[in-house]
């Protein structure tokens, strides 16, 4: 028995020796840790790194430019003061609680660093970025000769309800979005022009210039132009809130977009495709996975003017409904797509249409390669038409068949006429092509 | 041609070496007995080893056996498992025949502590299912004879024989249901890398059965296995040294009815594909590297060409045929003490190389809740897949209660696809032609060193094993063009800038474990009664490092100069000079987060206690303490200016309790019931949205994540008629508390999976099996004499209560009560077999192999669309073989000769809607093996 209970300690021994990696310092062995120990061999799990609830500030010259790049998440109240320029590194967040304000006049560059730089707002944050006609808030690429897809444009994350669950996952980790709160207020876009945005992430990962996710209908969006975006110019994932005044100039893929139970309005939207790719004026869905979801993605638009250009391949339409979408679309001139004016898809969408619930009316579809595709009951309305509308680019108007949109609603603004352009609004802060 | 007129030439001379010389040699012949009750059985599978010659043979099932001599005295030394052994000394003279009737005692006490005089077969059927008599655990094994009777190929594919074991894309095994997070994989016992970075079992395709001997799948936990358990542990126990000396050669070719005689698509790759490995052709190029960081990615825009080479042209060729060899040798020598002939030295080596080729087509399609179909293809596959394997295996034996021995294995498998899809999808107007080129390697190098060391008149046993284990997998320069057509042509699908691409993957992963433990007889009976208990610790390191990278094609301006391209030569348009004067650009997708590091380290200390009360009584009651620690490590997609690091630490007690009642001779009643765990994956922790490598789908990992519990019990029944014959019933019961599952999270866009930990689940089951020769029913019908049936059946009965989501982001999957994902609730398994000597030394083997499982989740539905299921496929493989003199084997080989196609059909309210479908030929094929016959082995009968 004695010997027997020896050799077991002994064995038990041997076993400890063998199972210790006798002589190696363990530590963190990895330099980017801030706890890194240089003279460790051994990996413990010991390493501690940044906490990516912080930003970081760092003055630098980039292509003769002086910047303040900003990365991380932004947690506490900040302004970007228009007194010097700004720089965004990879994803910048405005966490919950905070307000991040920026300056009339106050340019921001996005990196050109391997990073894909973007501005989120996160539920519960704010943005404050009110510009003016004569000094608007301008975000570009640092890049010397900037092109479309260079950085994520703006995406604004709020609390109202969308329809493809309580809360949702934004494209490209880009936050949270989704609620109850169809009042919700995530602060004040005004006169903001969105450059170059529309990077890839990924598959199924592509960020559009500016995109509303769930946004509520106390967040103010007025007189923004996305600029020759790699994808959407805007989108609208659900939500209530309602935008004026939007430029959607040169973006590859569709100029506004909305999807998963958007209710908002709009007036005064312009589209101005060109000849390096785009896609659609409108691209709207209900829900993709089931056509008949709730919310119904439902908007009012009132006074738009959208110019398709062929890109080559012959496939630009003006506005493609479907995926079950509702909504009802006044006063709007529709030109030079060379595909489709209006084109309705899918049955769901198909009966909206016929129940009225989805209607177009007071609107013009000229020059479209088809003018009205699978839309009976639009190109029938007595109120549209395909006569030329005669613009100056997009300046000017038709009055005839016009709906008064203040019958619409009180949020609409005055403008009995179809087109978006009476005069040009656009002059002073945005960019032509 | 070369390789057919080898093998022609191989049967030329295989049929002139027939005839064995016996001339000037006498026989010795015999039966070896037990003594039962005062009666005498026959001593199957005995061995019978002649000490001056090293020849030797086995008992045949009436425990007969015959050797062929020269003339002379020899010392004969019969054993086997559970009995003493017997020395007889025996004078042989020239043309006499010599009969012995040797009697051997049984051994009560304890069977190992004697029975290592002769080596036991385990690739033998027969020699498992003796083994499984004998232990107390739910255990069931496959040997390496089992295997090619049943025609499988790899492990995977033959662990489908197993009852209640079905295996998802020819790879990945789901035990009762239960997927790779309930397995565990071990290469002679200890624990193994995987290649695969979503996988923690290592995809089994990549052992050939060539250098298996046997597989044994624990479905009872017992406290020397990792904690992280439920389903079972498969071991798979590579060949170790022969008794004789031995060399072998194979030679094999064949065909897959798809492919034979057929053209064949293929595209420019490397030199040495055919064996399975990149050349260098396929590196990201050394200037791209140069650039490729998440400072600066790659982006080039015009100023020459593109940095990568322009062969993205398909090749138009005709399939080539299968062929495979395989060399194999061994021998053990007695070197250290020639008076104790277990002393010695023992080698195996053993290479293999196998090549096959297929064309596969099918549809892929995705519907929405309308059934409008979303995405609506039709694929096309031309495969050519390799297998190549390195074995060695060398036993050092100084003393008899001494050993070390070692393994090495490498294995290398490749998969090169060149796949086209052609249809439609909902954003597009145009119909969608893509093509899409993918080699992938994968490897593992295993190297392991165990000793065993007995004190005290073998009432202690020292064990203790090192094994250092390197798993790679690549994926380099996957390559991918995506057109547009209609009827005026095709042009490149420049809206979605990634699809056009070229992507470049590598995984690298190393383990290192220990394990050292004791095995103590503190009481040891004459009789009955005894307590063993064993002690033992382990320790397991494995650290995995993963990184991708891709470069997308920018195209928006190319179709402004091409109207159309020439979709067989699109290196023409997409030329150096084109890319110079800027109409298209190369760009890298810069992902910060691609590249990440992952750690796992356990310790563990066990105890195992094994009583035996009463001769009919074994019980094993044990524990395992095991602390573990993971980490992930990797710089955030969204904000790279931050390393995101997650980890889990636990320490656990398992309980384990097995026992083994015998009710009379060879009828036993098994329990066992334990603890276990489950852990998540490393990624599956990670707080942030990374793409899964092999499915490619959007997942985002949940830190709340905590180890899942699992309670296991089985019981169940064996009976063995005779040797070789077995009527096993197993029930099962399992709960599974906070399981880890799968979840579909709501996004703006595409699908994003998560994890978390559910409330609970159940699996229940049963497993019958069958193992029975027909001579007892068929005494008189010569065929259905020889002939023996195998059969397992098993019913699997799984829930899981998605309920109770811990996440912040709205699950979308439509049923939140289901089966588990990748569990069928049957599966059934039947073969059959004919063996038969026709005339003295040539033996036929005939062998049908079936198998059949029941409809199972392939994934999951969303928005109220229901989940897809895979319909049961049938499988039936056919092989006949021919053993010359125990010199020469050929044989056929039939796989798949069903041609089945496989369906993945989704619940809709409309109905069931038919989804994704693919269709696979059937193998033929012939192999021809040489044994040089050493003047030593006997034939049996």
């Amino acid at each position: 028995m004695k010997t027997t209970q020896k050799i077991l300690s002994l064995t038990m021994l041997a076993g400890v020796v063998i199972l210790s990696s006798c002589g190696k310092k363990k530590g963190c062995t990895d330099p980017s840790a801030s706890n890194f120990d240089a003279d460790a061999t051994v990996y413990d799990g010991s390493c501690e790194y940044l906490n990516s609830r912080t930003f970081v500030i760092t003055n630098k010259t980039v292509n003769g430019t002086t910047v303040s790049q900003i990365e991380g998440t932004i947690n506490e109240d900040f302004t970007m003061s228009a007194s010097k320029d700004w720089m965004l590194s990879g994803g910048v967040f405005v966490g919950p609680g905070a307000t991040l304000t920026i300056e009339p006049c106050t340019k921001v560059y996005a990196a050109d660093d391997g990073t894909t730089p973007f501005l989120s707002i996160k539920q519960g944050g704010k943005i404050m970025a009110e510009g003016t006609s004569s000094c608007p808030i301008i975000f570009t690429p640092i890049k010397a000769n900037p092109a479309p897809g260079d950085w994520g444009g703006i995406i604004v994350n709020g609390y109202a309800r969308i329809n493809n669950g309580a809360t949702a996952e934004g494209e490209g980790g880009t936050g949270t979005y989704g609620g109850t709160d169809d009042a919700d207020n995530s602060g004040v876009l005004k006169y903001v022009r969105v450059e170059y945005a529309g990077k890839i992430l990924g598959t199924d990962n592509e960020l559009n210039g500016f995109s509303f996710n769930g946004c509520g209908s106390g967040t103010k969006l007025e007189y923004l132009q996305a600029y020759r975006g790699s994808d959407d110019g805007f989108e609208f994932f659900g939500g209530t809130v309602s935008l004026r005044y939007a430029v959607s100039s040169g973006n590859h893929d569709d100029s506004f977009d909305w999807t998963h139970g958007w209710r908002g309005n709009g007036q005064f939207w312009i589209v101005q495709q060109n000849s390096d790719g785009g896609d659609r004026g409108i691209e709207a869905d209900n829900n993709g996975d089931d056509n008949s979801l709730t919310p119904y993605s439902e908007p009012t638009l009132s006074n738009l003017t959208f110019l398709g250009v062929d890109d080559g391949d012959g496939e630009n339409t003006g506005m493609r409904l479907r995926e079950g979408t509702k909504g009802k679309i006044y006063n709007a001139i529709v030109a030079n797509f060379p595909k489709n004016g209006i084109r309705v898809s899918d049955s769901i969408t198909t009966v909206n249409m016929n129940a009225g619930s989805l209607l177009v009316k007071s609107s013009i579809s000229y020059n479209n390669g088809t003018a009205w595709k699978d839309c009976a009951p639009f190109s029938t309305d007595p109120t549209n038409s395909t006569a030329n509308p005669s613009l100056t680019g997009y300046v000017g108007t038709v009055s005839a068949n016009a709906t008064d949109p203040t019958t619409l609603g009180s949020w609409f603004l005055p403008g009995t006429y179809i087109g978006a352009a009476q005069t040009d609004w656009t002059a002073g802060w945005t960019k032509g092509l | 041609m070369k390789k057919v007129s080898l093998l022609l030439l191989l049967t030329i001379v295989l049929s002139s070496s027939f005839a064995a010389q016996n001339e000037g040699k006498g026989t010795l012949s015999g039966k070896v007995y037990e003594v039962n009750n005062s009666s005498k059985e026959p001593v199957p599978f005995a061995n019978v080893v002649v000490l001056e010659t090293y020849a030797g043979t086995t008992t045949d099932f009436d425990g007969a056996f015959n050797l062929s001599l020269k003339p002379g005295k020899y010392h004969v030394v019969f054993s086997f498992i559970g009995y003493k052994p017997d020395t007889q000394i025996v004078v042989v003279e020239a043309g006499n025949q010599k009969s012995l009737s040797v009697t051997l005692e049984k051994d009560a006490i304890d069977i190992e502590a004697f029975t290592v005089e002769a080596k036991k077969d385990m690739q033998s059927e027969n020699m498992l299912l003796l083994e499984r008599k004998e232990i107390s655990g739910i255990q069931q094994q496959i040997g390496a004879q089992e295997l090619t009777k049943t025609g499988s190929s790899d492990v995977a594919a033959g662990l489908t024989k197993v009852a209640g074991l079905s295996v998802v894309g020819s790879k990945h095994v789901y035990v009762r249901g239960m997927g790779d997070r309930y397995n565990s994989a071990y290469l002679n016992g200890m624990p193994i890398a995987s290649p695969d970075p979503d996988k923690k079992v290592i995809p089994l395709d990549i052992f050939p059965t060539s250098v298996v001997s046997n597989i044994a799948v624990n479905k009872s936990y017992s406290p020397k296995l990792y904690g992280d358990f439920s389903g079972a542990a498969i071991d798979i126990k590579t060949k170790d040294y022969p008794e004789e000396p031995t060399f072998q050669v194979q030679l094999s070719s064949g065909f897959n009815t798809s492919s034979f005689l057929s053209s064949f698509k293929t595209y420019s790759g490397g030199k040495y594909d055919y064996l399975g490995f990149d050349d260098g052709t396929r590196d990201i190029p050394s200037q791209v590297a140069a650039e490729e960081n998440y400072n600066s990615s790659y982006n080039k825009e015009q100023d020459g060409g593109t940095g990568f080479a322009n062969n993205l042209n398909p090749i138009t060729t005709r399939a080539p045929l299968n062929s495979g060899v395989q060399i194999l040798g061994g021998n053990f020598i007695n070197t250290f003490n020639k008076e104790d002939l277990n002393t010695g030295i023992g080698f195996l080596a053993l290479v293999s190389h196998s090549n096959s080729n297929s064309i596969q087509e099918g549809a892929y399609r995705i519907i929405n809740l309308q059934s409008r179909r979303q995405v609506d293809y039709d694929f096309i596959r031309y495969n050519v897949s390799t297998s190549s394997s390195a074995l060695a295996n060398l036993l050092i034996k100084p003393h008899k209660n001494h050993k070390i021995s070692y393994n090495f294995l490498y294995s290398n498998v490749s998969s090169d696809d060149f796949r086209e899809t052609d249809g439609t999808h909902f954003d597009y107007q145009k119909n969608i032609f893509s093509r899409r080129y993918t080699f992938v390697q994968n490897n593992l190098m295993a190297n392991q060193i165990a000793g065993e060391h007995k004190f005290l008149k073998n009432r202690i046993k020292l064990s203790w094993g090192l094994s250092s284990n390197i798993a790679k997998s690549k994926e380099p320069d996957r390559r991918q063009l995506v057109y547009l057509y209609d009827e005026n042509g095709y042009v490149f699908n420049a809206v979605d800038r990634l699809e056009n691409h070229r992507f470049f993957s590598s995984l690298h992963e190393t383990e290192i474990t220990k394990d050292v433990h004791v095995k103590g007889v503190i009481i040891q009976n004459e009789e009955s009664a005894g307590w063993a208990v064993t002690v033992g610790a382990q320790q397991k390191n494995k650290q995995r490092e993963f990184d991708f990278s891709q470069f997308t094609y920018d195209l928006s301006l190319i179709d402004n100069k091409y109207p159309t391209v020439n979709v067989e030569n699109p290196d023409e348009q997409l030329s150096n000079e084109n890319h110079a004067s800027g109409l298209f650009k190369v760009q890298e997708v810069s992902n910060p987060a691609s590249k990440n590091n992952a750690l796992l380290m356990i310790n563990a200390l066990y105890i195992d206690n094994e009583f035996n009360p009463y001769k009919w009584l074994n019980i094993n009651a044990g524990a395992r303490l095991e602390q573990g620690y993971q980490e992930i490590k990797f710089r955030d997609q969204q904000q790279p200016i931050f390393i995101v690091k997650e980890k889990l630490e636990s320490v656990d007690i398992l309980p384990v309790l097995t026992s083994k009642i015998t009710l009379k001779e060879d009828n036993f009643l098994k329990f066992s019931g334990s603890k276990t765990i489950s852990r998540p994956g490393f990624k599956e922790v990670a707080p942030f949205e990374y793409v899964e490598f092999f499915a490619g789908l959007k997942s985002r990992g949940n830190p709340a994540l905590v180890n899942g519990t699992n309670y296991n019990a089985d019981l169940s029944y064996e009976f063995f008629p005779r040797i070789g014959e077995l009527i096993a019933v197993t029930a099962f019961g399992k709960y599974l508390q906070n399981p880890i599952e799968r979840t579909m999270l709501a996004t703006a866009s595409g699908q994003l999976q998560s994890f978390q930990n559910a409330n609970e689940a159940y699996v229940a089951g049963v497993e019958l099996e069958v193992r029975k020769k027909l001579d007892s029913l068929f005494k008189n019908t010569p065929i259905l004499r020889d002939l023996s049936i195998g059969m397992n059946a098993s019913y699997i009965y799984s829930q899981v209560n998605l309920s109770g989501d811990s996440t912040t982001v709205t699950n979308v999957v439509t049923n939140t009560e289901r089966a588990l994902q990748g569990a069928s609730p049957y599966l059934i398994n039947f073969d059959l077999n004919y063996e038969k000597f026709v005339g003295k030394t040539t033996k036929m083997n005939m062998s049908l192999a079936y198998n059949v499982y029941g409809a199972r989740i392939y994934s999951v539905g969303i928005f109220g669309l229901g989940d897809v299921y895979e319909l049961p496929v049938n499988t039936l493989n056919a092989v006949l073989s021919l053993e010359f003199n125990n010199t020469w084997t050929v044989s056929l080989k039939a796989r798949h000769i069903l041609t089945p196609t496989t369906h993945l059909q989704q619940e809709t309210p409309q109905g069931f809607d038919a989804i994704n479908s693919y269709k696979r030929g059937t193998d033929v094929g012939i192999s021809v093996a040489y044994n040089i016959p050493f003047n030593k082995k006997a034939d049996i009968k």
